[in-house]
């Protein structure tokens, strides 16, 4: 009962502060920069799918970053949150609300703005007369939207960690932002110093390991035993986060304004 | 046996090396209005923080309403309410809806829920803003909603630091009368840092005196009075000037000065702990004098606060 009425708080607050229309208006932008710039594919991409997914696998953390990164410090900052920690609340339940009034907000708005550009794109004809290329199967783009989604999510959990930490929503986000880089331009950097350059052919416990790096994802919409591996990987890495997060928060000596 | 509502023992609180509570021990009364005094620094926001299970002790236990700070903290906590000096609301949510939320947190089902929050936002005036959102209140408004959220679970103990702190005095009478109306239930034990000596005065059944994070004193007003040294103040009105009186008081052993204010009226510090009324009134009517009234001043609140905090940092 408490965790929904957190879910509920939030999810109210998220409307109210317009948080979610920004979100909203984000993931259409994302999606109209895709489909009529240069931005998205052209004639020279080599698939739909990727353009798409290289472009949404950028912009995806920091959507879940915008909703997660003032989760405890904004608490913090407005003084509202000795309010509720004085009630018989666990912190860790005001941690998992937040997180699922984030994640309720903003995964099924991506899921289903992505899943409305794949069919936007075959009935409006884009995909013949302005990419020249053919649409992937259905199964792969939901593979797809479904990466970007627990990418999202894996980003709100990273988001409410280090608010935790932070001394300012603004820090919050700055410091949110650097555990971007692991995963996208270092990631493959990394795969390549170590001479993984064949992801497919490692043993799964170094696919989970390296489950967070852009290259193993983008593999992953090929191969449904990876899809998986990768999809459980982000699962499991998201609930020990919040878990930790839970865990750390309830030893945490709150300072205030 | 009296019963305790707080039991403190031994509790400190460092941050790095500042020891911000030291090995501070008391107890308060049940039904009893407790005023908690020092200066700023003094340790008291963090006590009331440590009772309230927002931070965690180093050394030492508490119980608050009979549950230990530190193995029982969702007890305590269901059995406190808490006001902090500049509490702060989520801004987007209406009065009501503050109070509906907060209500869940309190596992209040819902039609009692919402009975308390119409009553209680009765008791303190808002329910004709009740669907306003909160960011349009004033800050006198906001501390009223925060006395009507800790007392939504109808809490043992009421700790509040600060609660009219920065309010105008309408604003403080209006917090300060609610308070007083408490105290007449005696069902609820009320812990209050405020740095409003009149207030702490006119409202507390005992204080506590804290500085440097230890407790200097605690009793009730009238027994720090007797207890320091400053002796006590009197003032008595003659019916017509007597200078046999005023030089007899004078040469009065317990008497440390008189003055003589406007001819009739003499001002007269005494120097120890003991009764010297009698003394005074005989020194008087033996002098020829007709006394009109007189009237114990005694130390004030601040007086006795600054004596105890300066004692302190001598020791």
């Amino acid at each position: 009962m408490k965790f929904v009425a957190v879910l509920q708080k939030e999810m109210r607050d998220q409307v109210r502060n317009r948080k979610l229309l920004f979100a909203m208006l984000f993931v259409v932008g994302m999606a109209y920069l895709i489909m009529y710039t240069e931005a998205g594919p052209t004639k020279d991409s080599i698939s739909v799918l990727d353009a798409f997914f290289d472009m949404f696998r950028m912009f995806c953390p920091f959507l879940g970053i915008l909703m997660g990164m003032d989760a405890v410090i904004g608490e913090k900052e407005r003084g509202t949150l000795e309010l509720v920690l004085t009630k018989p609340l666990s912190r860790t339940t005001l941690l998992l609300g937040k997180f699922a009034a984030c994640a309720i907000s903003l995964v099924p708005l991506l899921a289903i703005e992505l899943i409305l550009a794949y069919y936007w794109a075959q009935i409006s004809g884009i995909s013949t007369y302005r990419w020249q290329l053919p649409m992937p199967p259905l199964g792969q783009w939901l593979a797809m939207v479904a990466i970007l989604c627990l990418l999202c999510a894996l980003y709100i959990a990273i988001a409410i960690f280090v608010s935790l930490y932070a001394r300012s929503t603004t820090s919050s986000a700055l410091m949110s932002m650097t555990t971007i880089m692991p995963g996208s331009p270092l990631g493959t950097e990394i795969l390549k110093w170590v001479g993984w350059s064949d992801v497919g052919s490692l043993s799964w416990p170094y696919k989970i390991i390296i489950s967070m790096f852009e290259k193993y994802q983008e593999y992953a919409l090929t191969s449904a035993a990876d899809f998986w591996v990768c999809a459980l990987s982000l699962v499991s890495l998201t609930a020990i986060l919040l878990l930790v997060a839970g865990w750390r928060f309830e030893k945490q000596d709150t300072t205030f304004r | 046996m009296i019963e305790s509502a707080i039991e403190v023992q031994s509790l400190t609180k460092r941050y790095g090396d500042l020891v911000a509570v030291d090995q501070l021990s008391f107890q308060v009364r049940k039904g009893t209005v407790f005023g908690f005094l020092g200066p700023n620094g003094a340790g008291k926001t963090t006590t009331l923080k440590m009772l309230a299970c927002l931070i965690r002790p180093d050394n030492g236990t508490a119980l608050v309403a009979g549950h230990n700070i530190a193995t029982e903290p969702m007890a305590v906590r269901r059995s406190i309410g808490y006001v902090s000096e500049a509490q702060g609301f989520y801004e987007r949510m209406t009065a009501a809806e503050t109070l509906d939320y907060l209500g869940c947190l309190l596992d209040l089902p819902g039609p009692q829920r919402r009975q308390r929050a119409a009553d209680l936002l009765s008791q303190v005036g808002l329910a004709d803003r009740r669907d306003s959102y909160v960011g349009t209140f004033s800050k006198g408004m906001k501390q009223r909603l925060a006395l009507a959220q800790a007392l939504l679970a109808e809490p043992a103990v009421l700790l509040l630091d600060e609660p009219t702190l920065g309010l105008d005095p309408m604003g403080a009478k209006e917090i300060r009368d609610r308070i007083l109306t408490l105290k007449q239930d005696r069902t609820v034990t009320i812990f209050l840092s405020s740095h409003m000596l009149s207030e702490v005065e006119a409202i507390c059944d005992e204080v506590g005196i804290i500085d440097h994070g230890r407790m200097l004193a605690q009793d009730s007003v009238a027994n720090l009075r007797r207890t320091t040294d400053n002796g006590m103040e009197f003032e008595i009105v003659l019916a017509q000037p007597n200078e046999a009186v005023v030089a007899a008081l004078q040469e009065t052993s317990s008497v440390q000065d008189v003055k003589v204010v406007d001819g009739r009226r003499l001002m007269i510090c005494t120097t120890g702990k003991d009764e010297v009324r009698p003394q005074i009134v005989e020194t008087v009517v033996r002098n020829g004098g007709q006394m009109l009234s007189l009237c114990a001043k005694g130390s004030s609140l601040e007086e006795i606060l600054l004596q105890a905090v300066g004692n302190g940092r001598e020791r």
